[in-house]
């Protein structure tokens, strides 16, 4: 009996079709990504949702103590907490806000980039700061900046203050200042957030659209200029080839910048929930931190397999499958 | 009437390309309004800085911050670091990536899926939240416990190349993920009939994929290393956790300048204590314009896209 199913086994194994053994090369290919899943990655998830049902202090002579406390944590954030909630909404709505104006913007940018014009390596050179700037470092420095000069500025500085402050972070950092400035003396910043908010939202889709527009860039980079070729041919205006031959070849690009600026709008530098997040690291509740982490991933989570559900059915990709 | 119909044809490119030019310059004049501030600003004495009359344009030039800034944080050593660092994870994640991405867009392997949304998760996840269980693995390394078995010990990687080296060879750099998810959108994109010709020319699977398949994407490599170069150089979060005692320009920046005294350049301020903020602009500037000069390079291979690499066409 077991010879025999051993047998049918080797028949079907023998009978997997030349697509199905190139199938499985494609486990070598993923390899490093496995491998580095199961060694490291793995351990650490795991940790992290334990810890969010937790009790974890570190203790001063290296390593933690932890105790289970089941749902306490995440209790304690949803119920308790009265700002998590309130920032959780804001970081969904302003994801859903900034969302198209980035793509349509940095997909316009780069179809700009991409056009045979005098300067165009310095135009490119330009809009590729912000992807530099979008790891936060250079803003962090000028936050610290700006509460030095607030301090410094005091003793008989009237004068220079306003231009040292400028200076710190350029145009806006004069009110980043002031909305600082108001938070930490309780004003309620309001105010200050609508004046400041008009002004800053391009500023904000500008600086974070950088990394959109260099993926929408080499994904123009590789059409090929003779399907352009023959659509001119054809009779094609520019306005038609963008939405017959540049829209739908690109589209696999869009949903990777879709997914990727949702990410960012939930994890980046700017936003709230990870300063919270952050915070509570630094003040030690490790267990709170891995709570709130975990109900915003899942929150985030929902978000991205939503839209890109969506998004991805008018996806067009060059292979019949 | 033909002459007309050119001249209305010119009229109305020069409109558009007026129209382009005044858009790409206001767009990147608000770009580099702060660097430009941070760049007038650093050329500027003491005396210009608290003076309310000048403005961007220095009276007193002055290399001042330059030279006190490369002193106090050795800026070159550095540079060279974080040149190497930045080099070597570029070059690794640009590799792994490309190779994953792949392996996730031509292959049906079941499981296939699963290990997607695990390429997603990884972006998704905060770092911030598995920074403590990362910072002991990798200050207790160990192989399933081979290394203590044998050695009698785990080994501390803080402060050396290999906390990165190893991160980025199994795709959990900074934004690796990301990096996967282009390359596998982008290999996507490219018709499968390329290598399907090669197939039947008698080409291997390894062979199609060095030979037909790294060329093709090789703009798209650029912009990985690009992205893994400059967000490595401008990283603060695995730096200042893996390398406390090795100099990198990220950390020099964040930790910053308050503490300095200096003589001579007292302002009313703390005794001997200079304008701590310039200084700041000075270094921020000093991070970000090598990383400028990498991507014009780089730019270069950036525009070669699928044309010139002579598959097509």
């Amino acid at each position: 009996m077991n010879k025999l199913s051993a047998a049918i086994n080797k028949k079907e194994r023998f009978r997997l079709t030349v697509t199905q053994k190139r199938d499985l090369m494609g486990w070598v290919f993923v390899s490093p990504f496995v491998l580095g899943f199961l060694l490291l990655f793995l351990g650490i998830f795991i940790d992290s949702l334990r810890f969010s049902f937790m009790d974890v202090n570190l203790l001063t002579q290296g390593g933690f103590s932890e105790k289970f406390i089941g749902l306490d944590n995440y209790h304690q954030i949803l119920r308790v907490d009265p700002n998590f909630n309130k920032q959780l909404y804001g970081a969904v709505q302003n994801m859903l806000f900034d969302i198209p104006i980035i793509v349509m913007y940095s997909l316009f940018i780069a179809v700009l980039l991409n056009m045979k014009m005098k300067g165009r390596g310095i135009f490119r050179a330009i809009f590729f700061v912000p992807v530099i700037l979008a790891t936060g470092i250079i803003d962090k420095a000028d936050l610290s900046n700006s509460i030095m000069n607030a301090y410094q500025s005091i003793p008989g500085l009237d004068t220079g203050a306003s231009i040292v402050t400028e200076s710190a972070g350029g145009m806006f950092s004069n009110l980043e200042l002031k909305k600082y400035m108001f938070q930490m003396l309780d004003f309620s910043p309001a105010l200050v957030n609508i004046t400041v908010g008009a002004a800053e939202n391009i500023f904000a889709v500008i600086n974070s659209s950088g990394v959109q527009i260099l993926i929408f860039l080499a994904g123009l980079q590789a059409i090929s200029s003779s399907i352009y070729e023959s659509a001119k041919i054809e009779g094609c205006s520019a306005w038609e080839c963008f939405w017959k031959i540049t829209f739908p070849l690109i589209s696999p690009l869009i949903l990777v910048n879709i997914i990727y600026s949702i990410i960012d709008s939930f994890t980046g530098s700017k936003n709230q929930i990870m300063h919270s997040i952050t915070n509570a690291m630094k003040l030690g509740q490790y267990g709170t931190a891995s709570a709130m982490a975990w109900i915003y991933f899942l929150v985030a989570a929902v978000f991205l397999v939503v839209i890109g559900f969506f998004v991805s059915r008018f996806v067009f990709y060059q292979n019949r499958e | 009437m033909r002459a007309k119909y050119l001249n209305l044809h010119a009229i109305n490119g020069l409109f558009w390309s007026v129209i382009r030019y005044l858009l790409l310059i206001g767009l990147a004049f608000l770009i580099l309004y702060p660097l430009l501030v941070k760049l007038s600003n650093s050329f500027m004495s003491p005396q210009d800085l608290i003076d309310g009359t000048v403005r961007f344009i220095p009276r007193q030039f002055t290399w001042f911050n330059y030279k006190t800034v490369i002193e106090y944080t050795s800026f070159f050593k550095g540079l060279s670091n974080t040149f190497g660092i930045s080099f070597l994870s570029g070059i690794i994640q640009m590799l792994v990536c490309t190779m994953v991405g792949y392996g996730l867009a031509r292959f049906n392997f079941k499981g296939k899926s699963v290990i997607f949304s695990l390429v997603v998760l990884t972006i998704l996840i905060p770092p911030q939240t598995y920074m403590i269980s990362l910072y002991m693995k990798f200050s207790f390394f160990d192989l399933f416990g081979l290394m203590s078995t044998f050695t009698g010990g785990t080994v501390r990687l803080m402060d050396s190349m290999w906390p990165m080296a190893i991160l980025s060879m199994i795709g959990f750099g900074f934004k690796n993920g990301l990096y996967i998810l282009i390359m596998r959108q982008y290999f996507k994109g490219i018709p499968k009939e390329l290598e399907e010709a090669a197939y039947v020319d008698g080409s291997g699977l390894f062979r199609t994929f060095s030979m037909i398949i790294l060329p093709l994407s090789f703009s798209m490599m650029i912009t990985i290393f690009v992205f893994s170069f400059s967000w490595q150089w401008t990283d603060s979060f695995y730096s200042s956790m893996f390398f406390s005692q090795f100099k990198l320009l990220s950390n020099s920046l964040l930790v910053g300048f308050e503490g300095l005294m200096l003589e001579g350049a007292t302002l009313g301020l703390k005794h001997g204590q200079p304008l701590t903020a310039t200084l700041t602009n000075t270094m921020s500037l000093l991070v970000v314009i090598p990383l400028i000069i990498v991507y014009l390079f780089a730019q270069k291979y950036l525009v070669e896209g699928i044309e010139h690499s002579g598959i097509v066409g």
